[in-house]
């Protein structure tokens, strides 16, 4: 019986030792790595190769086998001699390799560092390994690590690693996902609900007829009507309620009177009937890289008079009509209304929809949006909200049409400065009469705006003080050649403008009044450019000769010189459709703001492993407050921690860091092009390196084939740098590597092997021969 | 007033280095790179396009612009470089003392003849370039 367990035995340990399992193992070995190479390759996924092979237990058993089959192999030889002696250095060594690559396992270490230019770090994490930091709302930030269960069971208290400070907090494991896909709900959560901060939530409606509002929010100043809504499609929802709640103001320009003030969906189904005959509206969208909706106004019987209304962007809610320089044309158009927002939902992704009190237009898409800003509140221990910018151009326009206080202080600005030519003379008029300039001005120019016309022609009373003013004009002071092109300008254009507004009339009448034809008009040219160089022509060939063919005026004549004065401005181009574009930049802003929450859905794994996104779900208790939370893997420990706790804590879940013995300081991060290219040659990163121990700061530049190596085994490899261009600072990634038994098995280990080799194969065997 | 001012070389050689810094208590109130550049162009009349080369350049934390104008009569080398807004907003809201004593941008600037300039670029560079806090600038 015991001879027979004792030849098992010593039949197992033969077998072991035996050339017949080291073919076994090496086989295997080769099917394995074979095995991994191509799953490698097929999935394009190294961490999932390697999880299913080199580092699965199996390869370790192979390791293991290894280390056995060489130790009995040996054993086998016993009593050794003379001449096993290469045979045992041999194998002697392959255990030392065998033994540090197993010991390295255990005890090796695999990290990657993150450091800013400028900052330092010591702090190495570990890939996939789990725990959870939460950082404590004190004057030291205190930070306590707990450590996620290996197996990922539900329901287990995560332990506090060793190194954190203690804490009653206790937190417990929920649920672990391998794969989640992260959002960061603002405004609509839960894909249900409406959150605007400071508000309750506001639950999405489904479109129905109805364009009633029930809820109010307070935004700049002014109550908004707010709603939200799920809809088919956004542009003919959003054009009800446009035109169920906005109303159209029609003014006249010539009285300054209201003619009627009617509610767009009225206006656009019956028309108005004015003074100037029947005009109707309709709303249109047009797509140039952006949405662009514009009110356009047609008169019944004349479409020169047509007018457009850009209801959203730079000229939002400016009056456009064909020939601005003529004057603003008969009537003008102002839109009011309840500013609301119309938060929507269709198929496509969400967007804000709206319109101010003076009917501007707002459109926001609401996914993803990039010039939406993310707030943090103390750091993030009292959370972090999104903050939607919307620019409105409205109120500076109307505040253009209804009160001119911002020209005034336009005109008074141009008193510090030189004016131009016809201002001065006008200035000094003003002088002379003892009347303001600016106000004075203002008159003027609005006036000419009002009643029309290249030049300006007095239709209804003008102040006294304007009055005043253009009787006092020093027409002396003024070159004699300016003087004659006024008033041959002013002729020309009292036959011109009362009769013709087309730019083919007026080069008929001019070539059939014998105008040069040198000077003539291109006939391509538009009626403002026409008109433009018809006016510079004048005072160009203006002289004593044409003088003298032009009856006197009576330049005292208020009416004359406002024609006259028209007429020097339009030389130098001095109009209120001019000036007004100088202002077109005043714009006002819109804030919503929406608190930020992560919500994590588990999804299905996926064979790239290095691209899935781990969750976990938390229960955190601290004395009576309890939370439940969820937190994404964070694998490089940087992106935003969030708020747990009334805001005591701040958490996030990560790869376990350690700290090293030494410290790494980075000076500069760059990379290094090819001459005369933007080819990179090569990534660089200078660096300071100080061992804790040491009092010296070494500097070390690490590049992609530069590894550092320290005297106790800690290898540094520059493995990334981003961003790569120099606007910004610069970070690096930098891999830590650590082989404890290196320099005690593994190097020794090898050094063996080869003299085993020598000894066995080249020296020993011509000993025994010689 | 300059934070230092260093002289290389003497007589017409003489290259004129000044450092100076520029402490901060808001991220808005900091003159821009941009700003500091074009100011200098225009108090030395670096006009010619052809002539004056500016890169972009980060190091140490600092992010910024290298002005070279080398080929004027009197050449200028300059740096204006800015604490990145990362580590800017940090130190805004430190309160260690000691880190906002670390709150600053800073400017070199070599002015001197064409010839000596030239010679010494490589040297001012380096100098430049071995600009940093005394102390690594701290991180979350």
């Amino acid at each position: 019986m015991i001879n027979s367990a004792t030849s098992i035995v010593k039949a197992i340990f033969h077998y072991l030792g035996s050339i017949r399992f080291a073919i076994l193992l090496i086989a295997s070995t080769a099917i394995i790595v074979a095995i991994g190479t191509v799953l490698e390759s097929v999935t394009d996924s190294h961490g999932y190769a390697s999880e299913l092979t080199y580092e699965s237990w199996l390869f370790s058993a192979m390791l293991c086998g290894f280390f056995i089959n060489i130790l009995f192999s040996a054993l086998r030889r016993y009593p050794f001699k003379m001449r096993h002696i290469p045979f045992l250095i041999t194998h002697c060594g392959l255990l030392m390799i065998i033994t540090g690559q197993l010991m390295k396992k255990q005890q090796g270490l695999q990290g990657i560092l993150f450091i800013a230019e400028g900052s330092g770090s010591n702090k190495v994490l570990l890939p996939n390994t789990y725990v959870v930091s939460l950082t404590e709302n004190n004057e030291n930030k205190t930070k306590y690590y707990f450590e996620v269960p290996k197996d990922k069971t539900p329901f287990r208290r995560l332990k506090l690693q060793p190194e954190s400070p203690s804490t009653d907090l206790k937190l417990t494991l929920m649920h672990f996902s391998d794969n989640t896909k992260e959002e960061l709900q603002s405004f609509i959560k839960a894909d249900e609900m409406l959150t605007l901060l400071g508000y309750p939530p506001q639950l999405f409606e489904k479109d129905l007829q109805t364009t009633a509002f029930k809820q109010q929010i307070a935004l700049n100043s002014q109550s908004w009507n707010i709603k939200a809504l799920v809809v088919e499609a956004f542009h003919s929802t959003f054009t009800r309620y446009f035109n169920d709640h906005v109303s159209i103001r029609i003014i006249d320009n010539r009285s300054e009177t209201l003619i009627d003030t009617i509610p767009l969906v009225q206006f656009f189904n019956e028309g108005l009937n004015t003074p100037y005959g029947n005009i109707k509206g309709r709303l249109s969208y047009t797509f140039e890289n952006t949405w662009q909706p514009t009110l356009h106004v047609e008169f019944e019987d004349n479409d020169d008079r047509a007018i457009e209304i850009p209801l959203q962007g730079e000229k939002a809610l400016q009056n456009l009509i064909a020939h601005p320089s003529l004057g603003q044309g008969p009537l003008s158009f102002d839109l009011v209304a309840l500013p609301a927002l119309l938060f929507m939902k269709s198929a496509n992704a969400p967007a804000l929809f709206g319109w101010t009190k003076d009917g501007e237009i707002i459109y926001k898409p609401l996914d993803g949006d990039s010039d939406a800003r993310m707030i943090a509140y103390d750091d993030g221990y009292l959370g972090y909200t999104k903050e939607l910018n919307a620019d409105i151009h409205a109120s500076r326009l109307l505040q253009q049409r209804h009160s001119l206080d911002e020209l005034e202080v336009l005109l008074m600005a141009e008193n510090d400065r030189s004016l131009a030519p016809p201002l001065e003379l006008f200035r000094q008029a003003c002088a002379l009469a003892e009347v303001d300039f600016a106000p004075a001005a203002i008159e003027f120019l609005s006036l000419w705006d009002k009643e029309g016309g290249w030049l300006y022609s007095p239709i209804n009373s003008n102040s006294l003080d304007l009055k005043k003013a253009l009787k006092m004009i020093p027409w002396h002071s003024l070159p004699k050649n300016l003087l004659i092109g006024c008033r041959f300008t002013a002729k020309l254009f009292d036959n011109i403008e009362t009769q013709f507004k087309k730019p083919s009339d007026i080069r008929k009448y001019l070539i059939d009044n014998q105008f040069p034809v040198s000077l003539l008009p291109h006939s391509e040219d538009t009626l403002e450019v026409m008109l433009q160089k018809i006016t510079h022509q004048m005072f160009a060939i203006s002289d004593d000769k044409i003088a003298s063919l032009m009856e006197k005026i009576d330049s005292k004549d208020h009416r004359i010189s406002a024609r006259f004065l028209s007429a020097l401005f339009r030389l130098y181009d001095i109009h209120l459709s001019m000036i007004s574009n100088l202002k077109a930049n005043v714009t006002d802003t819109i804030n919503l703001e929406a608190v930020l929450k992560p919500h994590h859905r588990p999804i299905d794994r996926i064979t790239q492993i290095e691209k899935e996104t781990p969750a976990i779900w938390l229960r955190v208790e601290q004395g009576n407050h309890k939370e439940v939370i969820s937190l994404a893997y964070d694998r490089n420990a940087s992106a935003i921690q969030w708020p747990i706790l009334n805001g005591q804590f701040i958490a996030r879940f990560q790869p376990i860091v350690i700290e090293i013995p030494h410290r790494l300081r980075l000076r500069q991060a760059r990379k290094i092009t090819y001459p005369d290219t933007s080819q990179p040659y090569s990534y660089e990163a200078d660096l300071w390196i100080k061992e804790f121990m040491s009092p010296v700061e070494q500097a070390k530049t690490l590049s992609m084939n530069n590894v550092h190596e320290t005297t106790d085994s800690y290898r540094f490899y520059l493995s990334n740098i981003f961003p790569h261009d120099d606007a910004s600072m610069k970070k690096v990634q930098i891999v830590v590597n650590r082989d404890p038994t290196k320099y005690m098995l593994t190097y020794p280990g090898g050094i063996l092997v080869t003299l085993g080799a020598l000894l066995l194969f080249w020296i020993w065997p011509k000993t025994k021969y010689s | 007033m300059p934070l230092s001012e260093f002289i290389i070389g003497h007589g017409e050689e003489e290259i004129r280095v000044t450092v100076h810094n520029f402490p901060f208590v808001s991220l808005n109130q900091r003159p821009s790179p941009v700003s500091q550049i074009s100011r200098w162009k225009q108090q030395m009349s670096l006009f010619n396009p052809l002539k004056v080369t500016t890169e972009m350049i980060s190091k140490g934390g600092f992010t910024g612009l290298y002005l070279a104008a080398l080929e004027f009569p009197i050449a200028v080398l300059a740096f204006s470089m800015n604490m990145a807004d990362e580590h800017a907003r940090f130190l805004l809201t430190a309160s260690s003392r000691s880190f906002h004593h670390m709150r600053a941008d800073y400017t070199i600037k070599a002015v001197g003849p064409h010839a000596a300039i030239t010679h010494k670029k490589q040297e001012i560079e380096r100098f430049s370039h071995s600009f940093e806090l005394i102390d690594e600038i701290p991180s979350r």
